[in-house]
């Protein structure tokens, strides 16, 4: 027991450093690294990059062009129209297409999904909107549902009791249009700041993506056809102004697709491979394109696509580089022992960064173990041991084996 | 003699356990109160929204007192033994010093999961009269690392209580420091179901610690 305790508390005392010993290291020396905004300019056809942080903005394009805020306004309308009517410089037309303050506003469209959205529990009942509410305005929910393994179950909030009619309505129009239970994803926005419900998309244990939405206290469900080749993993609602889009959708292969209101058509995005697990994506459409931000821990992808035919007319790739303090860490710290990740809302031990760079210190360390352990008159055993376990844990193990005597 | 042993250390500890049971249940009232109102004031259904869209699951009072109950149990239990070493005194006792040490620890976790259970029946019976049981088993599962932590704290105090020199009391209480740090990383709901399990392995281990402080205590480890 007593060997034993020693032990654990070295263990013990290991893991907290493993943790700490990095996490305050980066806290210290946090990463300057700074990345610029990108948008399309329907003007010149070419990415405007805006890039800020030395109190000034620097604003490009990939020609080499510098350009002044001003500039950057007539070039980005879409975005900058309200300083343009300010100056009464927005243009009546733009690449053939009309302009105005209320054309653009309407054709406004915006999302964005965090990985950390995605990896998390979620209770497993689902709030429910009216999608054709009595008066003009959207109403709080009423009802909660939850997948029973046969069927939907309907709850009412105010008296926790289980609604039959519906739940025996909803189950029946869910059989009707072949959906296979239980549901793997559900996405919904259940809340009145919008202008318009479009209820749930839902995919089935086969890959089949339904849109579920609750219309005068009845069910309305709508099976997307899709070419055999795809399985949907991922759907998300869209409820912009512009009623054009109903979700954005990626499949098994992480290819991602608009879905489209008009005849419920998947159209393929030529933006490449998107994993909303470990993806952050954020969509900013306007009149005339729509820009993705796709962003992971390796860097940003920026794609620019037509918004009226869906094809690719501009894309940046920034990669990010490891600052001086991240590579001075690796020769440190032969890992690093996390509990949390940005990019999931779990609580668990991980191991990230390792580093063999953190060899050669972690070698002078276990020198340093086996002298001190020999001046203690250790045992061979105990200090070849603790040498050995120096060389794998380095510093995190160091300290206690020289501190806990 | 096992008797004798359950009630000296309830003799030691019962002040403090009515106290801290006082307080936890107070505090489970006062958060039942807090949603009561809440119920009044906006209905029952308002209740329902913010757990479903923002994750609220309206006990965060509860969230450092599991920690303190089990710092303050620890401290009421094992700070006498330690007062002019009257360690050894029980130490000399009797009675197997493995099983007097596990019987101590006994009470002590008998007394802070009282407690914790009492508490969460408090919360988990009011709610399950008003959501349903998957809102109430997720408003349970996020206390739940909050509750563990508790247990953990009562283990690493007895732990840093009976150790005899002043500089691995430090040691100890740095670690348990970062120990205890973990189980309030993650403020997500039912952020911590997938390590439950190493956490009560982890717990049990920790038990040795009091053992290993009370192996050198007679070594002669003293200040």
């Amino acid at each position: 027991m007593k060997r034993f305790s020693h032990i654990f508390l070295l263990f013990l005392s290991a893991t907290v450093l493993a943790w700490f010993l990095p996490w305050i290291y980066s806290f210290s020396l946090p990463d300057a690294t700074r990345e610029p905004f990108v948008a399309m300019s329907p003007v010149s056809g070419e990415l405007v990059f805006t890039m800020t942080g030395d109190g000034k903005p620097h604003i490009y394009d990939l020609a080499g062009n510098v350009y002044t805020k001003n500039q950057r306004d007539s070039l980005l309308p879409q975005l900058y129209y309200r300083d343009l009517i300010s100056r009464e410089e927005l243009p009546d037309t733009i690449d053939g297409r009309e302009v105005s303050m209320p054309l653009l506003r309407h054709a406004e469209m915006n999302y964005t999904s965090s990985p950390r959205e995605i990896n998390k529990r979620t209770a497993d009942v689902y709030l429910m909107m009216e999608s054709m509410p009595v008066r003009v305005d959207l109403e709080d929910p009423k009802e909660v549902f939850r997948f029973t393994g046969e069927g939907v179950e309907f709850v009412d909030m105010v008296t926790d009791k289980v609604n039959p009619t519906r739940s025996e309505r909803f189950t029946r129009a869910l059989s009707d249009r072949g959906f296979h239970y239980p549901a793997v994803w559900l996405n919904a926005n259940p809340t009145t700041r919008k202008s318009y419900d479009e209820g749930y998309l839902i995919i089935d244990s086969e890959g089949t993506l339904f849109h579920v939405k609750q219309q005068a206290g009845r069910p309305y469900v709508a099976r997307v056809s899709m070419p055999d080749t795809v399985c949907a993993r991922y759907a998300f609602i869209l409820e912009n102004t512009d009623r054009d889009y109903l979700g954005l959708v990626t499949d098994r292969n992480d290819n991602v697709y608009f879905l489209m209101r008009d005849g419920y058509r998947l159209d393929p995005l030529p933006v490449g491979k998107v994993s909303p697990e470990s993806d952050r994506i954020a969509m900013m459409g306007n009149l005339f394109n729509i820009m993705f931000r796709f962003s992971d821990d390796s860097g940003t992808r920026w794609r620019a696509i037509d918004r009226d035919t869906h094809r690719l007319v501009g894309s940046y790739d920034f990669s990010y580089t490891a600052p001086v303090q991240s590579v001075i860490e690796d020769y440190l710290f032969p890992f690093r022992l996390d509990f949390t990740a940005h990019t999931d809302s779990f609580a668990a031990p991980r191991l990230t960064d390792i580093s063999w760079h953190a060899l050669w210190l972690n070698l002078f360390l276990a020198i340093v173990v086996a002298i001190v352990f020999r001046r203690r008159h250790r045992s061979a055993v105990c200090t070849v041991s603790a040498a050995a376990v120096t060389v794998l844990a380095g510093v995190f193990i160091f300290i206690p084996l020289i501190v806990e005597k | 003699m096992t008797k004798a042993i359950f009630y000296k250390e309830w003799l030691k500890t019962r002040r403090v356990f009515f106290a801290a049971l006082a307080v936890a249940v107070a505090v489970a009232v006062y958060a039942v109160i807090n949603i009561h109102r809440i119920e009044v004031v906006k209905g029952v259904d308002h209740i329902w929204l913010i757990m479903l869209m923002k994750d609220q699951m309206f006990i965060d009072s509860l969230r450092w007192l599991p920690l303190l109950v089990g710092i303050a149990v620890g401290i009421a239990q094992m700070a006498p033994e330690m007062h002019r070493k009257q360690l050894k005194l029980t130490l000399h006792l009797p009675y197997p010093q493995s099983r007097l040490v596990f019987n101590m620890l006994a009470v002590g976790l008998i007394e802070v999961m009282v407690i914790f259970v009492i508490q969460a029946a408090v919360i988990g019976g009011y709610y399950s009269t008003i959501v349903v049981p998957e809102l109430t088993s997720r408003v349970l599962l996020t206390a739940l690392p909050w509750y563990l932590a508790g247990i953990n704290a009562y283990l690493l105090v007895t732990a840093i209580c009976l150790e005899g020199t002043w500089r691995m009391r430090v040691i100890l209480g740095l670690v348990a420091t970062g120990i205890l740090a973990i189980y309030f990383m993650q403020s997500a709901p039912e952020a911590y179901n997938g390590m439950m399990a190493l956490a009560v392995i982890f717990i049990l281990l920790t038990i040795s610690l009091t053992y290993r402080s009370v192996y050198r205590f007679k070594e002669g480890h003293q200040d």
